[in-house]
């Protein structure tokens, strides 16, 4: 069966409780963070960090960082841009991925609960092993290929087809940031991700099959005609519903689910 | 699957359910309710194949209000199944796939289930 | 025995298990009947839920009078058929997507397949035997 409850070695147990407010304090909130320690190899364990909101800025990540450079220094997360554009501080806010840099505090009801994107190996506390998801996005080839000899200037493409890339507005496939909230959301990823490419991955080849420019469609479809790597899509819709960046990974599949028949 | 010594970050346990998810998890819960309901007009054909004493036997059992229920629950799990289907063949077509109308759409057919269920049960009970 | 390209430990080469056995090369006939399949079974789905529970109270010649009529008999059997087809393509959806181990899985897609064939050939016997 595919295991829908955690191994042992995964199960959660309750672990510290700092507090990091005063008798000035009036705006406490508490965050509940998942934390792993590879070098223990203990159990993870859900800490909590009651902090001061007025010592932080409005959303997830400052109070992140603020957890970080103030009450301790060992939390471990990936963050670079803080603005959504580099999608390396995705991770599971409040029973949804998404970035905690365009999460605002304010969204979330009582405790804010932190933990690293859903079914995937913790390396240590909120950092996820994207190994195999990186591989799969490479196994899609997403560069464009062609056979015809490379034209003298760029190769032209109409306004209306660059439209399908972009999204008239600029919510099409290549907004996407590769951040895999959606991916790490989707339940037939949870079951079948060594397979089923999941929606980050098949909206990145839809958005090669659907490049006026690129020669390869007839090879990328073959390449997709498989039950496992596209037809685990059930619609769950869980990935539009989750991102971050507002794209639409369950159009571009039921896409490329419609190619398919089109080209049978 | 893994040698990994790593844990496994929290899955189903910690995520937040919605609409579409439940709807997708009440679409394959139906089909399995409708294949076994085949199943039980399949023994209904074998007991009438039989003959009239089988054929006797197999109604006294579905007629007992056991039989009633599971009856009930076939109607409920058909018209389900239908209207789910149909949302996924929707879907498939490439509508209803924005959040805000895939919700809407569930919504109705969780209400359009009640009231058909309802609705031909009497229409089968009144004319019994 | 061979390691298969899924399994994982720390000297997993990425790429070869993302690649893992290749495309199945198969998938989009299974889908596709998968919907055409689903709109006969619900037509006749929907003629039996309005006229089958009618017979409960109805004696077996009764019954019997009922499925020698060839469109009732024809009907009954495209329902029992299409919804059996039915189940084994969505059974076997389920089946892939909850049992993850290789021997259990085959097991299983072939235990579904060859119950629904005893049920489908009991089923199509049955009502030929009282039609005919
Ligand atoms: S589609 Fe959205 S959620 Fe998925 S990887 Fe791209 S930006 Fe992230």
């Amino acid at each position: 069966m595919a295991q829908f409850t955690l191994p042992q070695n995964s199960k959660v147990t309750e672990g510290q409780a700092h507090n990091a407010t005063s008798a000035t304090t009036k705006n406490a909130r508490t965050f509940r963070v998942y934390r792993y320690d590879p070098d223990t190899k203990e159990n993870p364990r859900m800490d909590s960090f009651t902090i001061d909101l007025d010592k932080c800025g409005p959303m997830v990540l400052d109070a992140l960082i603020h957890i970080k450079n103030d009450i301790d220094t060992g939390l471990t997360f990936r963050r670079s841009c803080r603005e959504g554009i580099c999608g390396s501080c995705a991770m599971n806010i409040d029973g949804t991925n998404t970035l905690a840099c365009l999460k605002p505090i304010d969204e979330v009801k009582g405790d804010v609960a932190i933990r690293p994107l859903p079914h995937m190996p913790v390396m240590k506390d909120l950092v996820p092993d994207i190994t195999h998801i990186v591989a799969q996005y490479a196994s899609i080839e997403p560069w464009m290929k062609t056979e015809s000899q490379a034209p003298a200037r760029e190769r032209l493409q109409s306004a209306q087809d660059a439209d399908h890339l972009n999204g008239t507005d600029g919510k099409g496939p290549s907004a996407c940031i590769l951040c895999f909230c959606c991916s790490t959301s989707c339940p037939s990823y949870w079951w079948n991700g060594d397979r089923f490419l999941g929606p980050a991955i098949l909206l990145q080849a839809w958005r090669w099959i659907s490049d006026t420019r690129d020669e390869a469609t007839g090879e990328r479809l073959d390449a997709l005609e498989d039950p496992f790597r596209l037809y685990r899509c059930h619609t769950i819709m869980n990935c539009t519903r989750t991102c971050p960046k507002g794209l639409n990974p369950a159009q571009a599949i039921a896409e490329i689910k419609k190619l398919m028949v089109a080209r049978q | 699957m893994s040698a990994d010594p790593r844990p496994l970050s929290p899955h189903l346990q910690i995520w937040k359910w919605s609409l579409t998810m439940a709807l997708s998890i009440f679409h394959r819960a139906a089909n399995i309710a409708v294949a076994a309901g085949v199943v039980v007009l399949t023994w209904w054909l074998a007991a009438a194949a039989t003959g009239p004493a089988a054929y006797d036997q197999f109604i006294m059992v579905l007629s007992s209000p056991f039989g009633k229920l599971i009856l009930f629950g076939f109607l409920a799990a058909v018209y389900l199944h239908l209207f789910t289907g149909l949302r996924h063949f929707l879907m498939d077509m490439g509508y209803l796939l924005t959040i805000k109308t895939a919700d809407q759409f569930g919504a109705a057919i969780l209400l359009a289930t009640a009231f058909f269920t309802v609705f031909t049960w009497f229409f089968l009970t009144g004319g019994m | 025995m061979m390691k298969m390209k899924w399994q994982y430990d720390r000297f997993t080469n990425p790429m070869a298990r993302a690649r893992g056995l290749g495309s199945l090369q198969r998938g989009s006939h299974h889908w596709f009947m998968h919907r055409v399949v689903a709109l006969v079974s619900f037509l006749t789905l929907i003629w039996g839920i309005f006229t089958l529970p009618t017979f409960l109270n109805i004696s077996y010649a009764g019954f019997s009078d009922w499925l020698a009529n060839p469109v009732n008999a024809v009907l009954l059997m495209l329902l029992v058929v299409s919804n059996f087809y039915h189940a084994v393509l969505n059974l076997t959806e389920v089946i892939e997507d909850y049992v993850a181990c290789k021997f259990s899985k085959l097991t299983m897609l072939i235990c579904l397949r060859v119950g629904v064939f005893v049920c489908g050939a009991l089923a199509v016997f049955s009502i030929l035997k009282i039609a005919i």
